[in-house]
């Protein structure tokens, strides 16, 4: 029987630092794809506002859908967090349940 | 020492049904639906494009005006009824309400411009992208 609760603990930190830091890297990725559509659409509207396609009004109006569209990509956002800390979660639990029935085996 | 052991067998079966569950499960009906009504709107706005500025008249698009709105609002109740989902409910709903804004547009002012058919399609197609992206990190999460 051995249970060492330090080691599990430990264990268990080190899991939750490593699912997270490896899914970090999807909201990052993320964030750089929206911007980058972002500067995209923006150009866009500029020229369009240049070349007389849309008026002022049109060119408003299309900012109110980029803050409806940026409202959308921060509840994405949202939704990429909660993947990464359940992820994280319950592989620290696996660790522990882990570590338990081994002891338990012994 | 028996006593140590019923607590970690204790503690080993409470675990076996602890998971923490901060979304819901990847439903794959609903993310072939997004893909589905988004290629429904390149579709409408695509042929739209197509044809010419004068016979754009608001009526002569309503039934496919319709069809896109009943898939939205069906996105958007699927999205309602799952729990935990409260992220894709929202833009679900945003997406549904920028369809609203064009199609009222377009009524009113009877006609539409060629720069708003290529606007219209791209905001729409980044909301259901948006969409999508929450449908697939649904999928990564584990249970």
């Amino acid at each position: 029987m051995a249970f060492d609760i330090n080691e599990t603990l430990a264990n268990m930190l080190g899991t939750i630092k490593t699912s997270v830091g490896e899914n970090w890297g999807d909201v990052k990725s993320a964030m750089n794809e929206f911007m980058q559509s972002r500067k995209e659409r923006l150009e866009l509207l500029a020229d369009m506002r240049i070349q007389g396609q849309i008026d002022d009004d049109d060119l408003k109006s299309r900012l109110d859908d980029e803050k409806l569209l940026l409202d959308s990509e921060l509840h994405d956002v949202a939704i990429i967090s909660k993947e990464i800390a359940q992820n994280a979660a319950n592989a620290a639990i696996d660790i522990l349940q882990k570590t338990i029935l081994a002891a338990i085996k012994l | 020492m028996k006593n140590y052991l019923i607590t970690l067998i204790t503690v080993s079966i409470l675990l076996t049904s602890c998971r923490v569950t901060l979304l819901p499960n990847y439903d794959a009906s609903v993310a072939r639906q997004i893909d589905s009504t988004n290629k429904m709107i390149d579709r409408f706005y695509l042929n739209m494009a197509e044809i010419n500025s004068a016979q754009r008249q608001y009526s002569n698009f309503v039934p496919d005006y319709v069809k896109i709105e009943v898939e939205l609002i069906s996105i958007l109740n699927e999205n309602k009824a799952r729990t935990l989902n409260k992220d894709s409910e929202k833009i679900s709903q945003n997406a549904f309400d920028e369809w609203e804004k064009y199609k009222d547009k377009h009524k009113a002012d009877n006609t539409i411009k060629d720069a708003d058919i290529k606007l219209n399609r791209i905001y729409m197609d980044e909301q259901l992208l948006r969409l999508r992206i929450g449908e697939k990190f649904k999928q990564t999460a584990t249970h």
